[in-house]
C-alpha cells in the first residue's frame, strides 16, 4: 500500500508489529522481530538473504536458531486472536515439517501463521538457492500438519485499502448485514453454477464479498488481476456495499 | 455506437454505416476465429459478455477515441455465442477525411476493446477439452483501471 503496514494502529491502541509480539509472548518463549537491516537492536534478526520478504526472514530465523521450531506470524493480521495461536501450537506435531492453518478460501497451507520445524530448514534453504521465494509453495512441497481453516477473518491481512476498510469495519463492529444479488458470467457462471445468486453479506466493500465467495466456492482466481461492477458499472474495490447492490465481479476479459 | 450481436456479423452493413460524404478514407479490423492459441488446436470459440456493462463501456471507448482522432465516424460489432473457425468475432470501422486518423483510431478501438469491455471466450480444443482464456495484458491493465 506504500506504507509500513507493521506500523498501522488497528486495535488495542498498538502497532500491528507491538500487536503481534504481544500475542506471540503469550505463548512463546521468546519472541524476535524479523527487520531488513541489522540496527543492533535485541531480539532481532536480520535478514541474512537480501530482501527477498518473508522466506527469507524464515531462513533468517532458522539461521540463526536451527534447532528449535519457529512459530513465524505476518505482522499484518489484525483480526488474530491468540486462540488461533493456541490451536497451533497444541496441535503442533514435529514429527511433521510444519504445522499450519488451511486457507479458508482455497485450503493451501497459510505459511505466515505457522510452525515451521527444523526439518523445514533444507527446503527453504533450497527454495531460496533457487531464487523460488514464495512460502506457501515451500510448505506444499513438504510433510506438512495441515489444520483446519480458522475461517476468513482471522487470517485476512491488510494488503489493500479494501482489505483495511473491511478489517476496520468488523474491529468496530460497523458493519451491517446486507442483501447482495451477485451475478456471475463465463467462468465465473460455470465456476458457481449459478447465473445469479441473492446474498446476505456482512462485508462492506465488494473485495470482502469476493473473497466469501471465493471461500464459498473455492474458486481458483485471485482479485489481483480482476475488475468489479457495482449496478452495472464499473467501481472501485472499496466501493460501500449497501441493500439490494448487484455486483459482478470481472476476471480478466478477453473479447477480439 | 458499439453493439452486441448473437448474429454473424455483416461487415459490409457496417462500412456503410459509417459511409459520409466528408470521409475520404475508410479502415477497418476483423478478428476471425483462428485455428491455434499458445501452441493448441482451436476448433471453435464460445464468447459471453456481460451484456449491459459491454455496451456501456463499448460506447464509452468509441466515444473518447472519436474525440481523441479527426474522423467522420466508428462503430464497432462484437458476435457472442459459438463461433466457427474463419467466422468474424468482432469487427471495427471508421470513417475519416485522410487515412492516418482512421487506422490510428481503428487501432486504439480494437485494442481498448480488447483490454477492459467485459467479454470473454472459451476456446474448444482438437483433444475435446475447454478452457477460459486468461489474457494477462488485460489483468496487467485491470490493476490501473480508474473509472
Amino acid at each position: 500500500m506504500g506504507s509500513d503496514k507493521s506500523e498501522l494502529i488497528l486495535r488495542d491502541g498498538l502497532t500491528q508489529k507491538q500487536r503481534g509480539v504481544a500475542l506471540l509472548n503469550c505463548v512463546c518463549d521468546e519472541v524476535f522481530i524479523s527487520t531488513c537491516e541489522d540496527a543492533g537492536e535485541p531480539n532481532t534478526i536480520a535478514d541474512a538473504f537480501g530482501p527477498i520478504g518473508p522466506l527469507g526472514a524464515i531462513a533468517s530465523a532458522q539461521k540463526a536458531d536451527p534447532d528449535s521450531a519457529w512459530l513465524i506470524l505476518a505482522c499484518d493480521l489484525p483480526l488474530l486472536e491468540k486462540e488461533q495461536l493456541e490451536i497451533l501450537i497444541e496441535n503442533r506435531s514435529n514429527s511433521h515439517d510444519a504445522t499450519y492453518f488451511s486457507s479458508a478460501s482455497d485450503c493451501l497451507p497459510e505459511p505466515l501463521c505457522a510452525i515451521w520445524e527444523p526439518t523445514s530448514a533444507k527446503a527453504v534453504q533450497s527454495a531460496i538457492a533457487k531464487s523460488k521465494q514464495c512460502p506457501r509453495s515451500v510448505l506444499i512441497q513438504l510433510n506438512g500438519h495441515a489444520l483446519p481453516s480458522p475461517g476468513l477473518w482471522p487470517l485476512a491481512n491488510t494488503n489493500t485499502e479494501a482489505d483495511l476498510i473491511e478489517i476496520r469495519a468488523r474491529l468496530d463492529q460497523s458493519s451491517t448485514v446486507k442483501n447482495i444479488t451477485v451475478s456471475y458470467f463465463a467462468q465465473l457462471r460455470e465456476l458457481t453454477g449459478t447465473n445469479s445468486e441473492p446474498l446476505q453479506t456482512d462485508s462492506v466493500t465488494p473485495a470482502g464479498l469476493f473473497e466469501e465467495i471465493r471461500a464459498k466456492y473455492q474458486l481458483p482466481l485471485k482479485r489481483k488481476g480482476m475488475m468489479v461492477a457495482v449496478n452495472g458499472d464499473f467501481t472501485d474495490w472499496s466501493h460501500p456495499l449497501s441493500e439490494d447492490e448487484e455486483v459482478v465481479f470481472i476476471p480478466p476479459v478477453a473479447g477480439g | 455506437m458499439f453493439q452486441l450481436t448473437d448474429q454473424p456479423i455483416d461487415p459490409r452493413a457496417l462500412c456503410d454505416a459509417v459511409r459520409d460524404p466528408a470521409a475520404g478514407g475508410f479502415a477497418s479490423f476483423e478478428g476471425w476465429v483462428r485455428n491455434h492459441h499458445q501452441g493448441r488446436d482451436v476448433t471453435s470459440l464460445e464468447y459471453e459478455a456481460f451484456p449491459a456493462l459491454a455496451q456501456k463501456e463499448g460506447n464509452r471507448i468509441l466515444a473518447k477515441i472519436s474525440s481523441q482522432h479527426d474522423i467522420v465516424a466508428a462503430s464497432c460489432t462484437h458476435r457472442t455465442g459459438h463461433l466457427q473457425l474463419g467466422d468474424i468475432a468482432i469487427c471495427v470501422v471508421v470513417s475519416a477525411a485522410h487515412r492516418d486518423a482512421a487506422f490510428d483510431a481503428c487501432r486504439d478501438i480494437i485494442d481498448s476493446i480488447k483490454s477492459t469491455v467485459p467479454i470473454w471466450k472459451k476456446e474448444h480444443y482438437t483433444d475435446g477439452s475447454a478452457s477460459w482464456v486468461k489474457c494477462h495484458a488485460c489483468s496487467d491493465h485491470a490493476l490501473h483501471h480508474n473509472h
